[in-house]
């Protein structure tokens, strides 16, 4: 049987789908029981797609002209 | 926010279109640099990156699509950075996970010793959806920047992973490191940006 502190070192494999089958039914036998588990996954699977749903993290003009200005100043080298 | 990788067009990336290169540059020069620092450190990170956009740029003409172009852009700064730490003969060793106390719903205060139940068991929120988080300004200020102080390695797999959507075995190539390993760093950056949320719920503040 698990107990809560497997449950919040297991988390993220439970909702990403990672765990064997046999160590799953164990998981949701635990959270069955277990209101301050069902709060803590519901938590995790919150943030999950929370962070997902944000969307890319994208970089600076000045980062992106950098890259852009190597680009131009390699031209002459093509070839 | 959805990710707008799939609306630059692949033909003008092939035919090098400058455009449609700096919207890529845009969306996934992070990405980039996480990974690069992940495999080579801080010091050389960006520098391995500015080689490995201007190596995408040359062989886009060649890319043929057989995997998605973010898979193609990670594999290629990847393998200048694990390159260049041969040629400068370094080691970046492994982030000590068991040393990281930073994730305080995985140390051993908040369990009863005996038996493992919560000694201090997670708060309730008021904020109780995806959507509902999506609408504070501030919160998202207070995850930009502890995604940004997150160790090298659990930025670059939890980048890969819940920003970018790469799959499992994908970023085990892209930073040489076992499957189990990118699981363990992947829960402690989720966690850490969980007590984020904890704290912000709490508090209004980061």
């Amino acid at each position: 049987m698990l107990n809560c502190r497997d449950v919040a070192h297991e988390a993220s494999d439970y909702i990403d789908h990672n765990l064997s089958w046999w160590r799953r039914l164990m998981f949701h036998l635990h959270l069955f029981i277990c209101v301050k588990c069902r709060r803590f996954v519901s938590h995790v699977h919150i943030t999950r797609d929370f962070l997902r749903q944000r969307g890319p993290l994208k970089a600076s003009d000045a980062e992106v002209q950098q890259v852009m200005t190597n680009i131009d100043n390699d031209k002459p080298h093509q070839d | 926010m959805t990710d707008s990788i799939d609306s630059i067009d692949q033909d003008r990336l092939r035919q090098q279109d400058h455009k449609a290169f700096e919207a890529l540059v845009s969306q996934l020069h992070i990405p980039m640099v996480s990974v690069a620092r992940a495999i080579i450190g801080d010091s050389l990170a960006e520098e391995v990156v500015q080689e490995a956009w201007v190596s995408a740029y040359r062989n886009l003409p060649r890319f043929e699509g057989r995997s998605s172009i973010k898979t193609w852009l990670f594999t290629i700064v990847s393998n200048e950075a694990k390159s260049r730490l041969r040629k400068e003969k370094r080691m970046v060793a492994l982030e000590d996970i068991t040393q990281d106390g930073s994730v305080d719903y995985l140390s051993a205060d908040r369990f009863q010793r005996f038996g493992g139940h919560w000694k201090v068991p997670p708060p309730d929120w008021h904020l109780d959806s995806p959507d509902q988080l999506l609408e504070e300004r501030h919160l998202q200020k207070c995850i930009d920047h502890t995604v940004s102080i997150l160790p090298p390695q659990q930025r670059a797999v939890f980048i890969l992973r819940d920003i970018e959507q790469q799959a499992l075995a994908e970023i085990c190539n892209i930073l040489e490191v076992t499957e189990s390993y990118v699981r363990v760093l992947l829960h402690r950056a989720r966690l850490k940006l969980m007590q984020v949320i904890d704290r912000y719920q709490e508090t209004g503040e980061c």
